[in-house]
C-alpha cells in the first residue's frame, strides 16, 4: 500500500525477462511490481514472502483459471536466487479501496455498488464452482478496469475438500472482512460470501460493519456483535443480515446469491405507495441445495402486525437478533418478491402459464358449479327446485359457461402483464373493461341460446342508479339487457386489479380477502346497474375463485429460484450479467 | 465558434511534421514506486495521434487521426490545436482553442483526457487519461513539462504522491533533469545529497517511502514505447 521498502528497484532485472519499473504495493504476502517483459508485455510480478510454500499451491492452483472477473496469473517462476515469482495480468485501473477513499468516502451509489458487487459474484461463483475459496476478498483486491471488475489476488486460494475443510488454521486474511468461523479455521465458500457481505456494507455505507482499535476487537465483534444495520436502506438490510450471518450454515450460500437478493430488495423499494390491498409481505427465504430448508421458513406470528412486513427471515438465531436489533420500526416496504417484481417472461413461458391457467380453470368452473347445482343454488326462475330439474341445470350451465369465459379472459390478459412491474394501471383496467363487455355479450348470448333467465329483480332492486346507458336501457322485462351483460361484465373486470389475483407470485394462492372485496364490488355493481344481485355475486365471486385457483402460483421458497431463472435467461429486459454490468 | 476570440496574439507555431531534426523527441519515463508511471514530455509543442502515426508524442491506442492534436506551450499559457475532430468542454474546437486547469479534451469519439495545471508558479501541466484508452503501456499521467515538475501530496502537484510527506521538484534545464528537495532527505545512488542533482543517466532517487527513477525514451522509436 505504501511505496515503503520495495527490495527491487525501478530497472531492475531479478526475473529472467522481465524488467521491473516500479513498485506498486507491497502486502504481508509479497511485493507486487510492475514490469515489462522483453517483449514489452506488461505484468505485475508478484515477489512471494516467507510463507511461500502455502501461497504457490494456492496459485498454481489457479494458474489456469479463466474468467473475465478473475486476474489472470500467466506464470509461476523462480528466480536465480530462489524466490518464487508470480507473473500477473497487470491491472491500471483503481482498486475499490481507492475508488472508496478517494471518490466515495460516504460510500458508491447504487449503481456502482451492483457494478462492483455484480463482478464480484461471477469472479467468486466461478472460483466457488471449481471448490476454490478466495478467502481473501476485500476492497484491496477488487479492481475497475475498462468498466470491468477483476478479482485480484487469487494467490491465497484454497482447495475445499472435505477432508481438508478446517485444516488450514493460520489466521490470514483482512481482519476486517473475515468470517467469524475464520478463527475456528474454517474456511468454507460460505467465508467469502461474509467477506462480500462486508464489502457490500462498505460501498453502501463508506464503513465497514465493525470497527475496532486491535485486530482481536474486531475479530470478537465479528464473532459476538450483531452488524449496525440502519445505516442501511431499508429494504437491503435483510439481504446485508442473511449475508452478515455468523453461523456459515444459514448465511446467504454464495456471491450469486447475495447479488440476486440485492436486486431483488432494490426492485421491491421501487414500489412507491404500499398496494391498495393489504398484501401480507413474505420473506426472499431460499432453501439452501444440500442443507434442507429448514431454516427458509417465515415469521407467521410477529408481535405486531407491521412487523409480518419484516422481511427477514428466520435463519437462526443471528438474524433474528438482527432484526430486533434494527431501531426503526420496520415499514412496510417489502423488500420480498411480490407481483410488482420485474421480470423478464418469454413469449414461450406466458403461453404456458395462461393455457395451464386456463385448463385449471375449466376443471374449478366445473367443480364449483356443479357444487352449486348440488346444493340448489340454481333454483329455477319461482325459486329454489331441486337438483336434477331441468332449468336448474340449465342456469348452471349457463352460470358455469359464463363463469368460465371471464375467467380466461382475466387469466388471458393478465398473463400477458405479468412481471412487467407496475405498468400504467389505467391502461390495464381499460383493458379489462373492453374484454368484460365481450365476456357480458358472450354471457347474454347464452343466457338467450339456453333459454335462461336470471333471478328475478328483487323488489328492494326495482330502481338501479343507472336505467340506461344513453339511449341502451339496461333492463328489457325483468331481465338484464344486452348492454345490461356488458355493462356488469365490463365493469366486473375493469373494477377490480386482475393481475394481482392472477400473479405468480401473488402472496397466496386463494386470498379470502379479495374474495370478499370482489363479492362486495359485484353486489354493488348489481345494485347500481340493476343487474339481479344474487346472480352478480354469484358471477363475482365464482370468478374469483376459479381465478385465483386456476393461476400458476409460485411458492414463497422457490421465487428468488425462479427470478432468476428468469433474468438469466437472455431477454432484452433481463438484469444484465455480472460481467458487463 | 468561439474559440476564436483572440485574446493575445497568435503565438501558435504550426506544427512541424515529425520531431525536431534530429528525431530528438525529449520523452522521458517517470517511475515511482508505489505511485504510477509518468510520461514526460518537455518539447513546446505536443502532438498527440493514433496507432498508426509514425512520430508523435502521446500515441493512442485509439481510433485517432495519425496527428488528430497538437498542445502548443508558450510563455503565457497552453493551446490545442485541432487537426481532427476534438473537443475541448464538450464544445468543437475550430483550428485552436486555449485550455485551462479542469479542461476536458474529447479527441475523436471516445478519447478523454483532462487537462490540469495545478499550479500558477509552474509553466508544467498534466494530462490524465479520462477515458480508458492509453499508449500500447499503461501510464498513469503525462506531464507537459515547462521548466519544473511537482511531485508530493499536495494538490499543486503535477504528479500526485498522497502517500508522501513532503513535495520534491524536477527540474528540466538544458536537456537534463535535476531534483530538488527543500525539506525531504533524499540520496542518490545511496549518497546523500544538497540542493540539486542531476539524475539525467537515471539514477536511482530514494527517500523514506520514496524511491524513482527517470528514464529517457530519446534513444528508442515511439512504438517500442517504454521498454529499455
Amino acid at each position: 500500500m505504501t511505496s515503503r521498502k520495495f527490495t527491487f528497484a525501478p530497472d531492475s532485472t531479478p526475473l529472467d525477462g522481465y524488467t521491473i519499473k516500479r513498485g506498486i504495493q507491497r502486502g504481508g504476502f509479497g511485493e507486487v511490481y510492475y514490469a515489462h517483459s522483453d517483449g514489452g508485455k506488461e505484468v505485475a510480478l508478484k515477489l512471494l514472502h516467507s510463507n511461500a510454500d502455502i501461497e504457490l499451491r494456492g496459485t498454481r492452483q489457479c494458474l489456469n483459471l479463466k474468467h473475465p472477473n478473475l486476474i489472470a496469473i500467466f506464470d509461476v517462476r523462480e528466480d536465480d536466487d530462489g524466490d518464487t515469482w508470480v507473473v500477473m495480468e497487470y491491472i491500471s485501473g483503481p482498486t475499490l479501496d481507492e475508488v472508496l477513499v478517494d471518490q466515495a468516502p460516504a460510500g458508491l451509489d447504487i449503481t456502482a455498488t451492483r457494478q462492483w458487487l455484480a463482478g464480484l459474484a461471477a469472479g467468486a461463483d466461478y472460483l466457488h464452482d471449481r471448490g476454490i475459496v478466495h478467502r481473501d476478498l476485500k476492497p484491496q483486491n477488487l479492481y475497475l478496469e475498462a468498466g470491468v471488475i477483476k478479482v485480484g489476488d487469487i494467490g491465497l486460494s484454497k482447495m475445499i475438500t472435505p477432508s481438508q475443510r478446517g485444516a488450514q488454521t493460520e489466521s490470514i486474511g483482512t481482519v476486517y472482512y473475515m468470517a467469524p468461523e475464520v478463527s475456528r479455521g474454517e474456511y468454507g465458500p460460505e467465508v467469502d460470501v461474509y467477506s462480500a457481505s462486508v464489502v457490500l456494507y462498505e460501498m453502501l455505507t463508506g464503513r465497514v460493519p465493525f470497527e475496532g482499535e486491535t485486530t482481536a476487537e474486531i475479530l470478537m465483534k465479528h464473532l459476538s456483535d450483531d452488524p449496525d444495520l440502519s445505516p442501511l436502506p431499508i429494504a437491503l438490510r435483510p439481504v446485508l443480515a442473511r449475508g452478515l450471518t455468523k453461523d456459515p450454515a444459514d448465511r446467504t450460500p454464495t456471491v450469486g446469491q447475495l447479488l440476486a437478493e440485492f436486486d431483488q430488495a432494490q426492485a421491491g423499494r421501487r414500489i412507491p405507495t404500499p398496494p391498495p390491498q393489504p398484501m401480507p409481505t413474505v420473506a426472499p427465504s431460499q432453501p439452501v441445495p444440500g442443507d434442507g430448508s429448514q431454516h427458509s421458513h417465515l415469521h407467521p406470528n410477529r408481535p405486531q402486525g407491521a412487523a409480518a412486513s419484516q422481511p427477514v427471515t428466520a435463519n437462526g438465531s443471528g438474524t433474528a437478533r438482527v432484526a430486533a436489533h434494527s431501531h426503526r420500526p420496520p415499514r412496510p416496504i417489502s423488500a420480498d418478491i411480490g407481483p410488482l417484481a420485474p421480470r423478464p417472461i418469454r413469449f414461450g413461458r406466458r403461453a404456458l402459464e395462461a393455457t395451464a391457467g386456463m385448463t385449471a380453470a375449466i376443471l374449478f368452473t366445473a367443480l364449483l358449479t356443479i357444487g352449486s347445482w348440488l346444493i340448489g343454488l340454481f333454483g329455477s326462475t319461482t325459486g329454489a327446485s331441486p337438483p336434477g330439474d331441468t332449468s336448474s341445470t340449465l342456469a348452471g350451465i349457463a352460470y358455469g359457461l359464463s363463469t368460465l369465459v371471464a375467467a380466461w379472459t382475466v387469466l388471458l390478459g393478465t398473463k400477458t402483464w405479468e412481471g412487467t412491474g407496475e405498468g400504467s394501471v389505467l391502461l390495464r383496467r381499460l383493458s379489462l373493461l373492453v374484454l368484460g363487455s365481450g365476456v357480458g355479450a358472450a354471457s347474454w348470448w347464452i343466457h338467450r341460446v339456453l333459454l335462461v333467465d336470471l333471478p328475478p329483480l328483487s323488489e328492494s332492486q326495482g330502481n338501479g342508479l343507472i336505467e340506461s346507458i344513453g339511449s341502451l336501457e339496461l333492463v328489457s322485462g325483468s331481465q338484464p339487457s344486452l348492454a345490461g351483460y356488458i355493462a356488469f361484465f365490463g365493469l366486473l373486470l375493469g373494477a377490480r386489479r386482475w393481475w394481482w389475483h392472477t400473479d405468480s407470485f401473488r402472496p397466496k394462492r386463494l386470498r379470502v380477502f379479495s374474495l370478499i372485496l370482489t363479492l362486495m364490488v359485484s353486489a354493488l355493481l348489481g345494485l347500481i346497474l340493476q343487474f339481479p344481485v344474487t346472480a352478480a355475486i354469484g358471477w363475482g365471486l365464482g370468478i374469483s375463485i376459479v381465478v385465483q385457483l386456476s393461476a400458476p402460483f409460485v411458492s414463497v421458497e422457490q421465487r428468488p429460484e425462479v427470478l432468476r431463472t428468469l433474468r438469466s435467461s437472455p431477454s432484452p429486459v433481463s438484469a444484465g450479467d455480472g460481467a458487463h454490468a | 465558434m468561439s474559440a476564436l476570440k483572440e485574446t493575445r496574439p497568435m503565438t501558435v507555431r504550426r506544427s512541424t511534421p515529425a520531431g525536431n531534426a534530429h528525431g530528438h523527441r525529449d520523452r522521458y519515463l517517470l517511475w515511482i514506486d508505489g505511485i504510477g508511471g509518468f510520461l514526460l514530455l518537455t518539447r513546446q509543442e505536443i502532438s498527440i495521434g493514433g496507432p498508426t502515426a509514425n512520430d508523435v508524442d502521446i500515441q493512442l491506442l485509439a481510433s485517432l487521426s495519425r496527428r488528430h492534436a497538437t498542445i502548443h506551450r508558450d510563455e503565457s499559457g497552453f493551446l490545442l490545436e485541432a487537426h481532427a475532430a476534438t473537443r475541448v468542454n464538450a464544445r468543437r474546437v475550430v483550428e485552436w482553442t486555449e485550455l485551462s486547469d479542469g479542461s476536458t479534451i474529447t479527441l475523436g469519439k471516445t478519447v478523454e483526457l483532462a487537462f490540469h495545471r495545478p499550479t500558477v508558479l509552474s509553466g508544467s501541466a498534466r494530462l490524465e487519461f479520462r477515458s480508458d484508452h492509453r499508449p500500447a503501456h499503461s501510464l498513469d499521467g503525462v506531464v507537459l513539462v515547462a521548466d519544473t515538475c511537482l511531485l508530493g501530496p499536495g494538490k499543486d502537484c503535477h504528479v500526485p504522491c498522497h502517500d508522501w510527506d513532503d513535495s520534491l521538484i524536477l527540474i528540466h534545464r538544458d536537456q537534463a533533469w535535476w531534483v530538488r528537495s527543500p525539506r525531504i532527505p533524499l540520496e542518490i545512488n545511496g549518497q546523500r545529497f544538497k540542493g540539486e542533482m542531476d539524475i539525467s543517466e537515471g539514477q536511482l532517487v530514494t527517500g523514506p517511502g520514496i524511491r524513482f527513477r527517470i528514464e529517457s525514451l530519446d534513444a528508442v522509436s515511439p512504438l517500442a514505447g517504454a521498454t529499455r
